[in-house]
């Protein structure tokens, strides 16, 4: 039956060898894209390419264990290397291609360069042209070995598949930050399978679902989520190169109509777009009525958007309640809760005092702040709010979020002293606030301090490491937080400055400051204020206080831009 | 009898039409910008508004725009996105 492969599985290996050998000539991943139409690859061809990716690197000596960094865009090549590094007994680990967003070549070199430091890999897979800029740029990696997918793939003799413990580690994936020491989460096989089965209980998948896909696989939503999950159920798999939605948001969408998709995951913003940036004619025609579960999950859930894009695609059949917000985050694999594909999406209004005040969660009929609810934990999975003393909180009063599941990471690699600092006594420690109400889970505030634009994860101090670093900046006086832009469906960069630079020199200083961020980090700051020195608000223990700012901004700054 | 092509437009003409997208896809307050202001450094366009941006500048002008320009240092401002598009399409002429 379908469900065998999952169900039996051991291993990543276990799932991918049995699926193949049920329905080799399924045509289970199709290739989408704005240029060279559709490329599908049946199940056969995917297995017999990894074989000969394990080859290829068993025979230049990757052993057992070792960690294989991946830079590819969404493709065969890329799907290919990364089973082939499984199958090699290999931990892959997927860093972003450089992208239009970092216009610097060398900040991507260097980002390669620090996961590189950090992971001590056997190799880097990547095409040539990526191959040449971190040969000209980084240093660092002038011993590293460079392998390009192509000759990997040309067949050697071909080995059987290293059978490993489900304990040992599957993949790792490196979260946010730009600069400064990465953060490798490793989960094992026995993790991910556990979260794969979670997840398809959850959706209530079936091998005749099809999935339709444009998010990047080196974040864990893409990789787990909108591809391993599929594919591995028996789904047939569509998958888009991210920057062809970007350009095209209706490519996603007709392609749910081509090939009536039933399952897709998307961050936040990409509602925002198809609800209000599509014009009528890119969606003329298009039958959305096979789309039975949107995962809106990696930024918080706006139940205006949410109401825009279903009030937008309801004529073109989709249902309410094939929205359904949802969370997770790589310390658990990828995904914790889901609100239930049967429902419309649940939203309430509390009230501002009572939250404030007394940090509980009010309904009320009058004005408040609007939250939605990102669901219920998936199977195997507890959710538990606690005060500051890890003491456990009844429903409605907003604490810290706690998660316990059989999908929770290993470890950080390289780093025991972290991971002993989120993960206790069988919990994990989420960073995020919210509250349960009827057993629902809905978020407040993050205590991560995290930016979140676009569906990707800024850490502040990175980009008040770059603002510091420019002269007439008063040295460790720059708070960077994110600001919501409701219409837009994500957060825009923020920064309060001080400086002792007066009148015409302003202005140039705070060019000075954008062109470093957008050059090093590739983000434009949106709201960009210069202050004298003193001008940033203080902790009691005398620190810049980024909170303070941040939940002070609209009042004290007024809606313009400063500078 | 093929078809006449229509004369490249003017560098002018690809600015007044980039500025009238510019107010109508993404709210730009056009009294508040001129030609030179910087819009990617600024968060006016965000890196998905200058994608969009680009691909409506190939479907408008007919050209092609790599994934690789689509950044701040090919598509900073007014001047120097309409600058861009005009060498794309003397090109292809």
């Amino acid at each position: 039956m379908s469900r065998d492969p999952l169900d039996r599985a051991r291993t990543l290996t276990d799932a991918l060898e049995a699926l193949v050998e049920q329905r080799p000539d399924a045509e289970a991943l199709v290739f989408v894209d704005r240029r060279e139409g559709e490329r599908s690859l049946k199940l056969r061809d995917l297995w017999e390419r990894a074989r000969s990716v394990q080859s290829g690197l068993t025979a230049r000596g990757l052993r057992p264990g070792e960690v294989v960094v991946l830079v590819l865009p969404t493709s065969p090549e890329l799907i290919a290397v990364y089973f082939g590094a499984v199958l090699a007994g290999g931990i892959p680990a997927m860093l972003s291609t450089r992208s239009h967003r970092v216009s610097d070549a060398s900040v991507f070199t260097s980002r390669v360069a620090h996961v590189v430091a950090n992971s001590a890999p056997h190799s880097v897979v990547c095409e040539a042209d990526t191959a040449s800029l971190l040969g000209q740029h980084a240093t660092g990696l002038s011993s590293t070995l460079l392998l390009q997918p192509g000759p990997l793939q040309e067949a050697g003799s071909l080995a059987t598949p290293v059978r490993c413990d489900p304990e040992r580690i599957a993949t790792m994936q490196y979260s946010s930050g730009t600069t400064g020491t990465p953060k490798g989460v490793r989960v094992s096989h026995r993790a991910v399978l556990n979260n794969l089965r979670s997840m398809r209980a959850a959706f209530e998948l079936t091998e005749s679902d099809v999935a339709v896909n444009w998010i990047p696989l080196f974040h864990d939503m893409g990789l787990f989520g909108a591809f391993l999950l599929p594919l591995l159920c028996g789904c047939k798999t569509v998958l888009i190169p991210t920057m062809d939605f970007m350009r095209d948001p209706a490519i996603w969408l007709r392609a749910f109509d081509t090939y009536r998709g039933t399952f897709a995951w998307a961050p936040h913003l990409a509602y925002a777009l198809c609800a209000r940036r599509l014009a009528d004619e890119d969606l003329e025609g298009l039958d959305l009525s096979s789309w039975r579960i949107a995962v809106n999950a990696s930024e918080p859930a706006l139940a205006s958007t949410l109401r825009d894009f279903c009030e937008r695609m309801a004529k073109y059949g989709f249902a309410r309640e094939t929205m359904c917000p949802g969370w997770g985050l790589a310390e658990a694999t990828v995904f914790a809760t889901l609100q239930s594909p049967r429902q419309a999406p649940r939203s309430e209004v509390i009230d501002r005092e009572a939250l404030v005040r007394e940090e509980t969660a009010r309904p009320t009929a009058g004005e408040g702040v609007s939250v939605v609810s990102i669901g219920v934990p998936i199977p195997d999975c507890t959710i538990e709010i606690r005060d500051a003393r890890r003491r456990p909180l009844p429903e409605r009063h907003v604490g810290k979020v706690w998660l316990r599941s059989n999908a929770l990471f290993s470890d950080y690699h390289g780093d025991e002293e972290r991971t002993k600092r989120v993960l206790v006594d069988g919990w994990l420690d989420t960073g995020d606030r919210g509250y349960l109400a009827d057993g629902e889970l809905f978020f407040v505030a993050r205590d991560k301090d995290l930016i979140l634009i676009g569906g990707e994860k800024y850490v502040p101090d990175d980009v008040e490491a770059v603002i510091n670093g420019v002269p007439g900046v008063r040295a460790g006086c720059a708070v960077a937080f994110g600001v919501l832009n409701a219409e837009r469906g994500t957060e825009e960069l923020a920064a309060v400055v001080e400086t002792r630079v007066e009148g015409d020199e302003l202005s140039r200083l705070a060019d000075d400051i954008r062109a470093a961020v957008s050059r090093s980090i590739g983000l434009g700051i949106r709201h960009l204020h210069l202050v004298p020195p003193g001008g940033i608000e203080k902790t009691t223990s005398g620190k810049l206080s980024r909170t303070g700012t941040r939940n002070r901004y609209p009042e004290v700054f007024g809606a313009g831009d400063a500078a | 009898m093929p078809p006449e092509r229509s004369p490249v437009p003017q560098d002018a003409e690809i600015e007044s039409r980039l500025l009238v997208y510019l107010r109508d896809e993404h709210g730009v307050d056009l009294d508040g910008i001129d030609r030179d202001t910087p819009l990617v450094r600024t968060g006016v366009l965000d890196s998905v508004a200058l994608v969009r941006l680009a691909a409506w500048a190939e479907r408008v002008f007919g050209i092609e725009i790599p994934d690789d320009d689509i950044d701040g240092d090919h598509l900073e401002s007014v001047a120097m996105i309409a600058d861009y598009v005009g060498r794309r399409l003397r090109e292809r002429a």
